[in-house]
Parts: structure tokens; sequence; C-alpha cells
């Protein structure tokens, strides 16, 4: 499903020149579940954004479904992007002026599905991460880990091939860390492809395949099933 | 009218008044030559300004030379006694000269008035009267004395009620005059006090907006400078270093304002001056209340725009500020969007009422006066020409300037339009019930109705053919519909008692002309026969001949008025005089809508600035999510556009009450039409549009992942 070849990332300041993503290359399958991890700064979130369209790559290559994406504008990204990859926050990002529902809702409010095929379709998900009873909640009303199935839920409405997370349970406490990552699961089970960057050994063990970066590189790829 | 003899010098003058000796101290005027003491303390003797004293004798010392008067066959020497400093152009009360007043007194005794009506008489309305109170005296106390004093000096009630006459006498304080004073013959004309309040609002509605914007940003500015509050105060800055550091911020940004200001004060004076077609006016600039109001708006502005601010940016939390959780409330953001629509609303009105000036004084300069007063050159008549020999004179001058290829016709009249009338008397139909009404008097010859196009609504204009017509007059419509007539047809061949006792036919009616400005009504004119008036002449010309016209008629009138300077206008120049004021008016009115707008506009970007940086992690997550930029561009513009649209609902009543009650003032006026709302709308509209782009363009383009990092 992913297949990145020699990819280049290199943020620039006046003086600074980092190096984020050195001549990368990884594949991800299809319905695999793979975890990405690395000290600080070693390059997983540069990796999350490029694969989530939202950044592009200086150099390399990345073919997503068989198609070579890199040099895709910023309209054919955002198509593919609301199309095929939902994404999952450390922090949640809700919209605080949204209610559940509303927040959930939005994706679909941009792929332009009518008003009925929405409801249905939100209160399905909501339904499915259990969180149905608060869909008329803010986000301010609710636990972190309530906050955070909210975020699931609003990044799988759309029926994604691929999920991004980025540290899911990092600000959450471990019993709602532990449901968070068997949400996951669940959706990869029924086969959603899911790359997660996490600092977590717990977390990682919820995974197919962990790839250990390092300085933008990949050093070491541990298959755990 | 004034000689210098002995240099042929003359000048027709009308800035000269006769002022007892008390004058010279209580104007403060400051005599560079004579005694200010015994300058005008005798018959005969003359104090002149600085340039009226350069005018008739240049460079030469002007003391002790005579300059003589002459009206009619009489001639009267002066002796020039003083020059006095000029005084300043904005002065209600413009002096040329001052004769003495007991000149007066020697030339009324001279002329068998052995009462000395000068001394005497309260029925004279055209001087003008100062009393110098003692300091702390409130004027109301003295003029509620007066009416006694009235009954006492000048007729007792009895006689008044009798004889159906008013005598009233009102004192006003010497700085209200040119604003707030409205009565006939003033010495000079008056400022608009209503206007000058208005413009005055208006300013100070502009500095408050710009002060409230000026704090709306900075505490907007708040969620970018929580964090350094945050290290500051965790490096041990207590609230009251905080507090002091924003008010030096807000004083430094204050002081570089204020030079800025004042460097453009000084640099726009004369192109100002310019503008509004006044003299340099630099005087009110240096007078210390000037300074004093300067420095308390500066103070209070700075104080004001700073404290707000400096409380609430040192009020923050470290602790809540540094985690990064910081987000500014949203109180005050009714205030702010108040302010928003405060600020729209005066725009959209100020707009419109610019438009509203300008069409209304379009529409009055472009709608017919009734007469034609196009290529008419106005000489002003000579005063020196004795009545018995008028006629021997100006009939061989008249034939003369006919003579003249590029003149059509000339007519004398002692009165032309634009000139405001104050001859009238009382007339009343004989026999009818009613009392006398005030009717205006025009004096004209036989050439004056055709020469200026006046229609008549009936009968017929005055003839030499009639010798009758010594005792006729002729009505305009207004008069004759005054006086009960009920149409213009039935006035003619009627008699009239003209003044209570002369009984004249009425022969003709003319259709309503404007004598004055479309400001004003139309009054009930009576046009009597005065072949004699010599007050003006009107000369109409060919179109594009003037120059040498002009040329030639100085030198027929130097052949036949040797003794009078020749002083010329041109009518519809003289005449779109009067409209000099409201065009003015519109002028600054377009200027100060300008500034609204503009300020309005800086105050828009400030707060939809604020409103995108607030908003940024809601745009990241929304593109992430897949929004398009016009939807996010319609998410961002849209709360504004709906402030916008509601100042403009409010903006029509307002305006629309503002601009009817300024039309009010206008005799003849245009009608408000619904188009002028809607154009200053969409201009509002378009300039807030643009406002908001810049900002939110910004945003849309924005990369989301920069605001969605949060580690």
């Amino acid at each position: 499903m992913i297949k990145i070849t020699e990819l280049e990332k290199v943020y620039r300041t006046e003086e600074v020149e980092t190096v984020a993503l050195n001549k990368l290359s990884i594949e991800v399958k299809e319905g695999e579940f793979v975890a990405v991890m690395g000290p600080s700064g070693c390059g997983k979130s540069t990796l999350l954004n490029i694969l989530g369209l939202l950044d592009d790559p200086d150099a390399g290559s990345f073919m997503f479904n068989g198609i070579e994406v890199a040099k895709f504008n910023e309209r054919k990204r955002a198509d593919l992007r609301k199309h095929n990859i939902g994404f999952v926050f450390q922090s949640f990002n809700l919209i605080d002026e949204l209610t559940v529902f509303e927040n959930v809702e939005l994706p679909l409010i941009y792929t332009g599905m009518k008003a009925p095929d929405r409801k249905k379709r939100v209160e399905e998900v909501l339904d499915k991460v259990q969180i149905m009873h608060r869909r008329n909640h803010y986000p301010q009303q609710l636990s972190g880990g309530q906050q955070q199935r909210v975020a699931v839920a609003r990044a799988v409405v759309n029926k994604p091939k691929l999920i991004l997370a980025d540290e899911p349970t990092g600000n959450l406490d471990s019993h709602n860390g532990n449901e968070v990552m068997e949400l996951l699961t669940e959706l990869n089970e029924q086969g959603t492809t899911i790359v997660m960057v996490t600092h977590s050994e717990h977390d990682s063990r919820y995974s197919h395949r962990i790839i250990r970066m390092l300085d933008g590189q990949s050093v070491t790829e541990n298959i755990l099933i | 009218m004034l000689t210098n003899e002995a240099q042929d010098k003359k000048f027709s003058e009308n800035k000269g008044y006769y002022a007892d000796a008390a004058s010279v101290d209580m104007f403060g005027l400051h005599l560079i030559k004579g005694n200010p003491h015994t300058a005008l303390d005798a018959p005969d003797k003359i104090i002149l300004s600085e340039s009226t004293a350069k005018k008739y004798f240049g460079n030469e010392d002007a003391l002790g030379k005579t300059l003589v008067n002459r009206s009619g066959e009489h001639v009267q020497p002066f002796e020039v006694t003083g020059v006095y400093k000029d005084f300043p152009g904005n002065s209600h009360l413009i002096m040329n000269y001052l004769v003495s007043y007991s000149t007066l007194g020697k030339e009324l005794l001279s002329g068998g008035d052995s009462s000395n009506q000068s001394e005497t008489a309260w029925g004279w309305y055209d001087f003008y009267v100062y009393v110098q109170l003692k300091p702390g005296v409130d004027f109301h106390q003295l003029e509620s004395k007066l009416p006694a004093f009235t009954n006492k000096y000048i007729n007792t009630e009895e006689w008044r009620k009798t004889n159906n006459v008013r005598d009233e006498l009102h004192l006003i304080p010497l700085s209200d005059i040119h604003l707030y004073s409205n009565y006939n013959q003033e010495a000079e004309v008056n400022g608009n006090g209503q206007a000058v309040s208005f413009l005055f609002l208006i300013a100070i509605f502009i500095i408050c907006i710009a002060w409230i914007n000026y704090i709306n940003l900075a505490t907007a500015r708040s969620v970018e400078r929580a964090k350094e509050v945050g290290v500051r105060k965790v490096l041990g800055a207590l609230r009251s270093n905080l507090i002091r550091q924003f008010l030096m911020e807000s004083l430094v940004l204050n002081i570089i304002s204020l030079l800025l200001s004042l460097i453009i004060f000084f640099l726009l004076l004369h192109p100002f001056d310019g503008f509004t077609g006044r003299d340099n006016y630099t005087g009110f600039a240096l007078t210390a209340n000037y300074w004093l109001i300067f420095f308390a708006l500066f103070a209070g502005g700075t104080l004001l725009s700073g404290l707000y601010p400096a409380f609430v940016l040192s009020g923050f939390k470290p602790v809540v500020v540094l985690k990064g959780a910081f987000k500014n409330t949203s109180s005050g953001l009714l205030l702010r969007k108040s302010l928003i629509v405060i600020q729209f609303v005066t725009s959209v009105v100020l707009i419109a009422g610019t438009i509203i000036v300008y069409q209304q004084v379009n529409y009055m300069r472009n709608q017919s006066v009734g007469a034609n007063i196009n290529q008419t050159l106005v000489l002003k008549g000579p005063q020196t020409l004795a009545d018995s020999l008028y006629q021997s004179v100006y009939q061989p001058f008249k034939t003369a300037v006919l003579q003249q290829s590029s003149v059509k016709n000339i007519a004398a009249s002692t009165s032309v339009m634009g000139d405001e009338i104050y001859w009238t008397n009382g007339s009343k139909r004989p026999g009818a019930d009613q009392s006398a009404v005030t009717l205006y008097n025009l004096g004209v010859d036989y050439d004056f109705i055709p020469s200026y196009d006046i229609k008549m609504a009936a009968g017929r204009n005055f003839s030499p053919q009639f010798g009758t017509d010594k005792k006729a007059v002729i009505l305009n419509e207004n008069a004759a519909k005054l006086l009960g007539f009920k149409d213009a047809a039935s006035a003619v061949n009627q008699k009239l008692l003209r003044g209570g006792s002369d009984t004249v036919n009425i022969v003709g009616v003319t259709a309503n002309f404007h004598q004055l400005g479309l400001q004003k009504t139309i009054d009930p004119m009576i046009i009597v026969p005065r072949p004699n008036s010599a007050s003006y002449y009107s000369i109409k010309i060919e179109p594009g001949k003037e120059q040498q016209t002009i040329a030639s008629l100085k030198q027929t009138w130097n052949r036949y008025f040797p003794k009078d300077p020749f002083d010329y206008f041109f009518l519809d120049e003289s005449f779109g005089q009067q409209y000099k004021a409201d065009i003015l008016f519109g002028k600054v009115f377009g200027v100060f809508a300008f500034l609204a707008i503009l300020i309005a506009c800086f105050g828009l970007l400030g707060l939809s600035a604020y409103n995108v940086l607030q908003r940024t992690k809601e745009i990241g997550i929304r593109k992430v999510l897949g929004a398009s930029a016009q939807s996010i561009l319609v998410l961002l513009s849209r709360d504004f556009l709906k402030l916008i649209f509601i100042s403009l609902f409010l903006a029509i009543p307002v305006g629309w009450y503002i601009m009817t009650s300024w039309l009010q003032d206008y005799a003849y006026r245009i009608n408000i039409g619904w188009w002028v709302f809607a154009l200053a709308g969409t201009v509002a509209f378009l300039v807030a549009i643009v406002t908001i782009s810049i900002q939110v363009l910004k945003a849309t383009v924005m990369n989301p992942v920069k605001s969605l990092r949060t580690e």
C-alpha cells in the first residue's frame, strides 16, 4: 500500500540545516499494523506527515496504492487525503467549539456526503467507539480517553484505508491508553492499515512490526508476528 | 469711498466703522503710529489698519495725512491719527479703518438734525454695541435688567402695545458671535456652530476608535505575549514590573504617534489652508489652551490605551501559559464585535453623508435661479455723483457702453442676485383687514427685468411710456400670494399701501426668482422703479470677450466717473460664493469619511488577525480533514461579514436621520435616494472584504502541520 524509496526531507532555517529524513526507504502492506519508534528528533513525525500527505518530501519516491504522490499539488493531496487517510493525534485535536457529533461529522461534510447519510454514518461510528451517549457534549466535557475515542471515531468515519496515529496514548493514563489501543487493533482486524508513531514499548506490542528510526534513517525492523 | 487726493488713489470701502474713543482700548488695537488716547477723540479723525495705510500711502508715513470721503456732492476730509496692526483674519469684525464717532454727530448736525440722533436714536439697527463687563459678571444678569432699561429710556410698554412695536435688547458673548449669532446685518458672514460641533464630535470619535483599536489589538496580541509574561514571572517579575513594562510600551508608541502627528500637522497646515480656501490661521495653534488640550489628549490616550492591556497581560498565570494550554477567553468578544459595528456604522454614515452633501451642493448650483446671471459683469455704481446730475452723466455713459459690440445690454439696480436685501417695509392692500406684511424692496431701472430674463407671471414691466409708472410697482409671486391675491393675474392693476401711506399700483407680477442661494427661501419682493439707482450696473456681455470688454469698459468708466474707482465682479461667480461654505463642508466631510473608514479597517485588520490566530489550530484540523481553501475563507470571513451587514442596516436609519436634519437648513433640497446608502454600504463592504482577506488568505495557505505540532 505504501512504498517510499530514498525519501529525503531537510528543514532549513537561516543558519541551521536539519536533516529530518535521510534517504529513508520503507514499505507498508495493506492490512498491516506498523509501529514507528525512535528518540525525539529522529524524524518519526516528519515521516508521518509525509505519509499523511500533509507535507511533501524534498527528494525520493512515495507510492500510495501504486500511484506516485510525491509531486502531487495541494489540491490533489487534499483530495487523496480526505478519502483515504484518517488521523489520530496525541493531543486529540478536536475542535472545542463543536460537539462530539459535529466533530465526527466534519470529514463527511468535506467529502460532500448528504446530511441523512452523514447522521447514520456518524451514529454508527460513535456506537462502535462507545461514545454515543456523549454525542451532544463538547470535547472539554469529556475525559482524555473519551476525547481520544472521539478522535478515533472521526479518523475512521470516512472508512479510510490507512490510519496514521501520532502517539495516540501519549496524553492518556494506562487504562484509557489500553482502551484506545484495543480500538485500533479492532479496526486493524477489520482491514484498516495502521501506521503509529509511539514512544511506548507497551503500545508497540499491539503492532505487527516495529520500525526503529535514528537520525532520519530506519535502523532495525522487528517483526512481532 | 476714500481718496488720497495727493496721489489720486481711490478705493471703495465697506469695512470701515464709526467708532468711539473707547474702542481702541476695548478691541485691543495695537497702534503702531499715533496716540491711542487721542486717536478718535474728536471729529474728522481716522485710524487705518496697517494694510489700509499701505494701500493709500505706500511706504510713506500716513500719520497726519488726509483721506477724503466723497458721497454725492458731499466731500469730507479726515485726518489720519493712527495706524494699527491688522486684525487676524479670523476676527468676527473686519475693520480696515475707524472714523471717530463724533464725526457722525457733526455730520448729522450739519445736515440739520439738531437733536443729533447719533447720541439719542434707539431705532437705528446698523450699529454694533460692545459692552465690556467687569470680570466675573454673568451677562445673563445684566440682560435680565435690560427690559426695564428699555421701558425707561426707549419706549414705554403702553406705547409699544398701541403701536404694535417690539423693542428688545439682547447680549451675545463676543466669543459666540462667529458661530452662534444669527441676526440681520451681521458684520461678517458667520460660521455654522452646528457644523463645527459636528466635525468636532467626529474628530473625538475617530480618536476614541483609535484608542479602542489599540486596546483591542494589544489584548488580542496577548496570546502571543502570554508566554513572555510566563517566563518573566518565573524569572521573578512582579505584576507591577509587568504593568510598568506594558505602560512604557504604550508610552513609547504614543510618543512616536505624537511626533508623527506633529510632523503631519505642520506639513499639512499650508495645503489645508489652500484646501479650505482660507488665510493662514496658524495663530490658533500656538495658544496655551491649544497645547494644553493637545497634551491632555496625549496623556489621556497613553493611560487609557495602555492600562487595560497592561492589567490583562500582567495577570496571566505562568503555570497555565507555559504549559501552552493558554487560550484567550471569549469575554470582551462582544465588546470587540460592537466596536466593529459602531466603526462601520460611522463609516457608512459618513460616506453616505459625503455623497448627500455633494448632491445637495450640485443641486443648488445647477438649479435655475429664475433669472439669467451668466455672462453678467456687475459694476459698483459711482458714489460721488450728485442726484441732480445723475441722469445727465449716466445716460451718455450707458450709450457709450452699449456702443461696444460685445455688450448686449446694461441695467441699473439697488441690488443684484446674491446680495442680501435690507431695504424692507410693511405693505398691505387698502381696506383689507390684514396686518402689513414685510416686503423686500428692489429698485430697478426699465432694463433690469428684460436684461435678466426674469419672467413676468402677469402684467408688464415698467416703461418710460407710462407717465404714471412713478407710482407703479411689480411684485414677485410670493409677495402677491402673501398679500392674499388668489393668483398673479388678479394682483395686476390693484392698489397697494406701501410703507403705510404711499398708495401704489401693481402693474405686474414676476415669476419667483432666487435673490439669494437655494439655502434660503424666496422672500416676498416688491420691485420699485428707480431709474436713478446707482448701486449696481449689470452688463451682459458676449462669451469669450470678457477681458477686452473689461478693458474698454474701464476706459469709458474713467471718462464719465473719474472720481470713482472701477470696481467689478462677475455675477455667476459672486452668486456661487454663497455655496462656498457648503462645498467646504462637503470636502471636510469627505476627508473625515476617509479617515473613519481607514481606522475602522485597521481595527478590522487587527481583529481578523486575532481571530485567525485564535483559530489556527482549528483551521489546521479542518485542513487535515479535507477542508478546501474556499470553505476556510468562508468560515473565517462569515462572522465579520455578518457584523458588516448589521452595520449597514443600522447605518441606514442613523444616516437618514442625520442627513435629513442637515438638509432642513436648505429651503431647496434634494430627496435622499436609497441608492446613496446602497453605494456607501457597497464601498464599506468591499473595503472590509479586502481587509479581512489579507489575514484569512494567509491562514488558508498555511501548512496545517505547523499549527498542529504540540510537542
